[in-house]
C-alpha cells in the first residue's frame, strides 16, 4: 500500500512537470512566429527561475534585511551587526580559515579527480569502473558515516590503552608522541587535517564530472594526435585538457563555492575549537545556539559578498565562450 | 563479505592490467604501468578509511573501543571477533522498511524534477537569446553559496500558508530549489560544449526548439544528466535537515531513522557503522546503474549524424 | 547599454521586494496568554528524546490518553535545536516541546512564542512537590513560568567500581578533603583516582563546565551561584576563580587523572568509564550524571547494583554548609494555547507522570513525592534520594546562561584552560567579555 502510494506520488510529481512544459510549449507555439521567439526562452527558464526565486532568492532578500535588524528581527539597527561580527575574533579567524580551505580543497579535489578520470580512462573498462567507484564511494557515504570513519583515523588514546586511531597508531609506532590531532595549531595542521576529509569527499565529485567530459572528447582527435607521433603526456596536455577546460573551470568553481560554505565537517569534528572556525559554522552557532538572527544574517551576507569575484569571473568566462562560438 | 568481494574485484583488475601490459605497444608500456601504480595507490589511499568503517561494522562495540580495526587482519579467520549484531539491530528497528520507502519517494522525484527543469533552462541559457539571460545565469551561479539554513524559516512560513509542510511535494520542491543552481550550471556548461552546428542544421530542417531539445540535445547530454542525477540523488538520499524541517518527523526517512537509533546522547553510536553501509547501498546502485552512460562515443555518434 | 537596463530592472525588483517585505511585527508581546481555545482532541509533542527512551515516553503518556481521550503524538526530533527554531519562527510550532535546556525556552519566552504557563494552570501544587529550584530555571524576569519539568537529571554523582572498591577497603568520602585524601591514598596504592573525559563532538566542554559549577556551589554557595549565571557578578569574579581552581587542583594533577589533560580533552564522555571496570581498575572514580549509566558496559548495566557504586560529590569543608546538588532536566513548554495542551501540561508537570517510565529505567521524577518504589534498582532509588534530600538543588548554570555563553564560550574557554592554552583568569575574562549585552 505504502509502495503503491509511493509509485503514484512519483508518477504524479514527475509526470506533472512534463505535462507543464508540454502544454506551455504547445500554447506558445500557437502564437505568431515573432512572439513565439520572444516568449519561448522564458517558458523554458520560467519554472527554474520561479522555484529558485522562491526557495533561494526570497530567503536571501529576507536575510539581507534581517542583517540590519536586531536579534529577533523586530527593529532596525543599521550596521550594528556588521560592526559586531568584524570585532568577533571567531569570525575574523573564520575568514582566514575559509581562505585556506578555498585555496587547498578545490585544487586538490580537481587535480585528483582529473588524474583518476584521465588515468582510469586508460584502463580496461572493468578496472576503470572499480577505480572510479572507489574514489566515488566517500560521496555516497552519509555524512554521519563519514564523520565516524574519520574518528577511526584521528582518534588518540592517552590512557595507556591501544590506539584505535589509524594516524596515531602509525605515528606512535614510528616513535612519535601521541597527539590530539585536531588541536594542533602549528602551521594550521588541524585545519589541514579537516581539509583532508573534504578533499577525500569531493574528489569523487570532480572525477565524475571530469570523466563525463573526457568521454566527450572525440576519439578522432586523439587518434590524429597519435598518428602525428605525440606521446600520451603531450596528448593529455595538448588535446584533452583544452577540450575539457571549460568543465575543469566549472568543477573548480563549484567545489570552491561549496567549500566556502563548508559546515558539517567542522561542526562535527571540532565545532570551530582550536582555531578551526569557518564562516558557515559561525553562522550556524549564531543562529541556532545563540538565537542572534541579525548577526547570523550579517555573516551570511558577507559570505554572499565573498562570492562576487567568482561571479564576475563567471560573467567574463561566459562572454568569452559566447564570442568563441 | 563486501570486503572480500572488493578485494576479489581488485585482484581481477590486476589481472586485466597484466594482460593489457603484454599487448600494449613497447613505448607505452612503462607509461601504462606508471598509470596503474598511481591509480592503484590513490584507490588504496581512498579506500583505507572506508575499509576501517566496514571492518568496524562487523565488530562489537567493546572490540572497536579497545583495539584498532586493522588488528583483525592478523587473524581474520578468528570468527569470534566478528558479529552481525550491529546490522541486526539497525535492520530490526521497526519502521526501517517504511523509512527506506519514504527515502525513495523523496529522492526519486527530487532528482528527476530538478534535472528536467534545469535541462530546459540550461538549453535556453545555451542556445536561445533573450533579455536578462547573462544576469539571470550569473545570479544562479552566485546562489550556490547560500547556506540552506537561511531558507528554512521563510520557507516554512510560505509553505505553511499553502498547507504543504509535512507533505512529499514540500520536500521535492525544496530539494529542487536547492539543487537547481548547480544543475543549471553543470548542464549549461555541458551543452555549451556541444557543436552549435547541430542546432543550426536542426533549425534549417524546421525543427522547433522543443523538438531539438527533446530529440537532439537531451540524448546528447546524457553523460552530464547522469552525472548530475548521481549527485542530486545521493545528496537527497543522505540529507537529514531538509527532510526534518519540511517533511517533519512523522514520515521517517533513512537518515532520520539512523540518527534516532543512536539515542539522544549518542549511546549507540557504534550502530552508525552498520547504518552507514546499509544506507550506502542505494546510492551505490544508482551510481553503478548510471555509470554506463559515461562511455565514449555517446556524443561522438550523434555529432557525425 | 541594454545590459545595464536589465540590471537596473533586476535591482528595482529586489527593492520592491525589500519594501513590501517588513520585519516581524512586534505585536506578540511576552507575559500574557490569550484565551484558551477548545482543543481538537490531539496534541503534537516534539523533543530530543529518541529511540528506546522515546518508546518509554510514549508508554508513559498512555494513562493520560486513556483518561482524557486526547490523542498525544510524540515525535523524536533528531536535530532538535534546528527544528524547534525553524518551526517556531516559521509559524508552525508543535503544540508542546520538550526542551533539554531551559535557557532555550526563555529565548522563546522573550520572543513571545512560548506561552506563560502560570496563566494556564495552577502551578502551586506542582511547585509544592517539586524539588526546589526546578521552576526557577524556566521563570523569566517578570516571574512568569514557561516550562514544567518532566524529567530530572542528577549531576553531582561520583561513580566507582563497587567490587574492587570494597576489596581495596576504600570508604566513601564525606567531605571534599576526605575525597582528596582518598585520592592520595589511591595514588599511594599505585592506582589512579580519577577518570575525566569531556569529548562530546560539537558539544565538547560540558563535562568541565559541570565541574566548575559543582565547585562554584561548594565554594561560593547557591546565592553567589545564582548571581553568577544571571551575570549579576562578572564571570571572572574572584569567587569563580576560586571555584575553578578547586577543580583545577584535581584536573591538573597528573597523578590524579588517568591520561592527564590530553585524555580529559580527547576521551569521549561515554567511554571514559571503561578502564574503571577492569579487574585492576585503571581509575577509581568518575563524576557524571545519572544518565551516564546507559554508557556503562553491558555487563555492568546488567548488574548495576552489584557492579557500580555511587556517592554524592561531597561538600567542601569551610565552604557552603550542606550538600548542594547540581542537576538538570527536560522541561515541557507550550506553544499553542488550547484546552488539550493545558490538560497535558498539567499532567506532565505533576508527580503522577512517569510511572511506567520509572519502571523501564533511565528516568527520574523531579517530584519529591514521586513513588520511589517504582524505580527498577537500588542505584536509581539512592540517586533519587540524594536529590530529594538535597539541602540545595541548583540547575546546571550553563543551561541557564544565554546560549552563546552556556553552549558556546563557556565550553570553549574551559577546553582551552584544561588544554593549558590559557590561564584560568584569562579564560574567565574572555567568557565575561562574550556575554551578550
Amino acid at each position: 500500500m505504502v509502495i503503491l502510494n509511493a509509485v503514484l506520488a512519483i508518477i504524479a510529481g514527475v509526470g506533472g512537470m512534463f505535462v507543464f512544459y508540454w502544454v506551455f510549449n504547445a500554447l506558445v507555439e500557437r502564437l505568431s512566429l515573432r512572439w513565439e521567439r520572444r516568449i519561448k526562452p522564458y517558458v523554458f527558464v520560467a519554472p527554474a527561475v520561479a522555484i529558485v526565486g522562491v526557495f533561494l532568492v526570497y530567503p536571501v532578500v529576507q536575510t539581507i534585511m534581517f542583517s540590519f535588524a536586531d536579534r529577533n528581527s523586530t527593529a532596525w539597527v543599521g550596521f550594528e551587526n556588521y560592526t559586531f561580527i568584524f570585532q568577533d575574533d571567531r569570525f575574523v579567524e573564520a575568514l582566514f580559515n575559509n581562505l585556506l580551505w578555498i585555496i587547498v580543497v578545490p585544487s586538490f579535489a580537481v587535480a585528483i579527480g582529473l588524474l583518476i578520470a584521465v588515468m582510469a580512462d586508460r584502463l580496461k573498462p572493468r578496472g576503470e569502473k572499480i577505480a572510479k567507484s572507489i574514489i566515488f564511494m566517500p560521496m555516497a557515504i552519509s555524512f554521519v558515516g563519514a564523520s565516524t570513519i574519520w574518528k577511526f583515523v584521528y582518534d588518540t588514546d592517552f590512557r595507556g590503552g591501544e590506539q584505535i586511531g589509524l594516524l596515531t597508531a602509525i605515528t606512535t609506532k614510528l616513535g612519535f608522541e601521541p597527539q590530539r590531532w585536531l588541536s594542533l595549531q602549528t602551521f594550521s595542521l588541524n585545519d589541514l587535517l579537516l581539509i583532508v576529509i573534504m578533499v577525500w569527499l569531493q574528489a569523487g565529485f570532480a572525477m565524475v564530472l571530469l570523466s563525463a567530459s573526457i568521454k566527450g572528447v572525440p576519439e578522432e582527435t586523439l587518434e590524429a594526435a597519435r598518428i602525428d607521433g605525440a606521446g600520451e603526456v603531450a596528448i593529455f596536455f595538448r588535446v584533452i585538457v583544452p577540450q575539457i577546460w571549460p568543465t575543469v573551470v566549472v568543477v573548480f568553481t563549484t567545489v570552491l563555492i561549496l567549500v566556502m560554505k563548508v559546515f558539517d565537517i567542522v561542526n562535527v569534528m571540532t565545532n570551530g575549537r582550536d582555531g578551526t572556525e569557518v564562516i558557515a559554522n559561525r553562522f550556524y552557532n549564531l543562529l541556532f545556539e545563540s538565537g542572534e538572527n541579525g548577526q547570523a544574517a550579517a555573516v551570511v551576507v558577507i559570505l554572499m559578498l565573498a562570492v562576487v569575484p567568482v561571479m564576475i569571473y563567471q560573467v567574463r568566462q561566459f562572454r568569452r565562450e559566447e564570442a568563441a562560438r | 563479505m563486501t570486503q572480500t568481494a572488493a578485494a576479489g574485484s581488485l585482484r581481477s583488475a590486476d589481472k586485466a592490467m597484466a594482460t593489457d601490459t603484454v599487448l600494449a605497444p613497447k613505448g607505452r608500456r612503462n607509461g601504462v604501468l606508471a598509470v596503474r601504480i598511481v591509480v592503484l595507490l590513490l584507490c588504496l589511499l581512498w579506500l583505507v578509511p572506508t575499509v576501517g568503517l566496514l571492518v568496524s561494522s562487523f565488530r562489537s562495540e567493546e572490540a572497536v573501543d579497545s583495539s584498532g580495526w586493522w588488528t583483525v587482519f592478523s587473524s581474520p579467520l578468528d570468527f569470534s571477533q566478528w558479529t552481525l549484531q550491529n546490522y541486526s539491530e539497525v535492520l530490526g528497528e521497526n519502521e526501517m522498511g517504511t523509512a527506506f520507502v519514504n527515502s525513495l519517494v523523496v529522492a526519486v522525484p527530487a532528482t528527476i524534477i530538478p534535472i528536467m527543469m534545469a535541462a530546459f533552462a540550461a538549453y535556453a541559457f545555451t542556445f536561445m537569446r533573450f533579455k536578462g539571460r547573462d544576469t539571470l545565469f550569473v545570479i544562479m551561479v552566485g546562489l550556490l553559496v547560500v547556506p540552506l539554513q537561511v531558507a528554512f524559516v521563510p520557507l516554512l512560513q510560505l509553505l505553511g500558508d499553502f498547507g504543504l509542510v509535512g507533505t512529499f511535494p514540500a520536500v521535492w520542491l525544496a530539494h529542487t530549489g536547492f539543487g537547481m543552481p548547480l544543475a543549471i550550471y553543470i548542464l549549461r556548461n555541458y551543452m555549451a560544449s556541444l557543436p552549435r552546428s547541430i542546432i543550426e542544421s536542426a533549425e534549417v530542417d524546421g525543427a522547433s526548439h522543443f523538438r531539438t531539445f527533446w530529440s537532439l540535445i537531451m540524448p546528447m547530454s546524457v553523460p552530464a544528466l547522469a552525472a548530475f542525477a548521481i549527485f542530486q540523488f545521493l545528496w537527497v538520499w543522505n540529507d537529514l535537515l531538509v527532510a526534518l524541517i519540511f517533511l517533519q518527523t512523522d514520515r521517517p526517512v533513512v537518515t532520520s531513522q539512523l540518527r534516532n537509533l543512536i539515542g539522544e546522547l549518542g549511546q549507540q553510536w557504534h550502530l552508525l557503522t552498520a547504518g552507514a553501509f546499509i544506507s550506502i547501498t542505494v546510492p551505490l546502485i544508482v551510481f553503478f546503474a548510471l555509470q554506463r552512460f559515461f562511455v565514449r562515443g555517446l556524443t561522438a555518434g550523434s555529432v557525425k549524424g | 547599454m541594454r545590459r545595464h537596463r536589465v540590471m537596473a530592472s533586476a535591482l528595482a525588483g529586489v527593492f520592491a521586494l525589500l519594501l513590501s517585505g517588513c520585519l516581524a511585527s512586534d505585536e506578540k508581546t511576552s507575559g500574557s496568554a490569550s484565551d484558551t481555545k477548545e482543543g481538537d482532541g490531539s496534541v503534537e509533542i516534539i523533543g530530543a528524546i529518541s529511540d528506546a527512551e522515546a518508546d518509554a515516553l510514549v508508554k508513559a503518556l498512555e494513562p493520560f490518553e486513556k483518561e482524557s481521550g486526547i490523542d498525544v503524538k510524540y515525535t523524536a526530533s533528531t536535530d532538535f535545536t534546528t527544528e524547534i527554531n525553524s518551526r517556531v519562527q516559521g509559524g508552525k510550532p508543535p503544540d508542546v516541546a520538550l526542551f533539554p535546556q531551559p535557557g532555550l525556552v526563555l529565548d522563546f519566552a522573550e520572543s513571545g512564542d512560548a506561552i506563560p504557563l502560570n496563566d494556564l494552570i495552577d502551578l502551586a501544587p506542582i511547585e509544592e512537590s517539586l524539588i526546589p529550584g526546578f521552576l526557577d530555571a524556566a521563570t523569566d524576569d517578570k516571574g512568569d513560568v514557561y516550562a514544567v519539568p518532566m524529567r530530572m537529571a542528577v549531576k553531582s554523582l561520583v561513580w566507582y567500581p563497587k567490587k574492587a572498591w570494597d576489596e581495596a577497603g576504600y570508604e566513601v568520602p564525606e567531605t571534599w578533603d576526605d575525597m582528596l585524601a582518598l585520592s592520595d591514598q589511591m595514588v599511594a596504592d599505585g592506582g589512579t583516582p580519577w577518570c575525566i573525559g569531556a569529548e562530546s563532538g560539537s558539544d565538547t566542554g560540558w563535562v568541565f563546565t559541570d565541574w566548575v559549577e559543582e565547585s562554584m556551589l561548594r565554594t561560593a554557595g547557591p546565592d553567589t551561584y545564582d548571581q553568577w549565571y544571571n551575570h549579576e557578578i562578572p564571570f571572572d569574579d574572584p569567587a569563580v576563580v576560586t571555584a575553578g581552581n578547586l577543580f583545577g587542583d584535581i584536573m591538573f594533577d597528573d597523578s590524579y587523572v588517568l591520561g592527564g589533560q590530553d585524555a580529559a580533552l580527547s576521551t569521549a564522555f561515554g567511554d571514559v568509564d571503561d578502564p574503571m571496570w577492569e579487574a585492576e581498575p585503571g581509575c577509581w572514580m568518575m563524576r557524571n550524571g545519572n544518565f551516564i549509566t546507559t554508557f556503562f558496559p553491558d555487563d555492568v548495566q546488567a548488574n548495576l547494583d552489584e557492579e557500580a557504586g555511587v556517592f554524592v560529590l561531597p561538600p567542601l569543608d569551610g565552604g557552603f554548609e550542606g550538600t548542594p546538588i547540581l542537576g538538570g532536566g527536560d522541561t515541557a513548554a507550550a506553544f499553542v494555547n488550547d484546552s488539550d495542551v493545558v490538560e497535558l501540561i498539567e499532567y506532565l508537570g505533576s508527580d503522577q507522570f512517569g510511572g511506567s517510565w520509572a519502571e523501564t529505567g533511565g528516568w527520574l521524577s523531579p517530584h519529591k513525592t514521586f513513588d520511589a518504589s517504582l524505580y527498577p534498582d537500588e542505584t536509581t532509588r539512592s540517586v533519587f534520594q540524594i536529590a530529594a534530600e538535597a539541602d540545595v538543588f541548583r540547575f546546571d548554570a550553563s543551561d541557564l546562561m544565554p546560549g552563546s555563553v552556556g553552549a558556546g564560550t563557556f565550553w570553549d574557554e574551559m577546553n582551552a584552560w584544561v588544554a593549558g592554552d590559557e590561564e584560568l583568569e584569562t579564560a574567565l575574562k574572555n567568557i565575561d567579555e562574550s556575554w551578550p549585552s
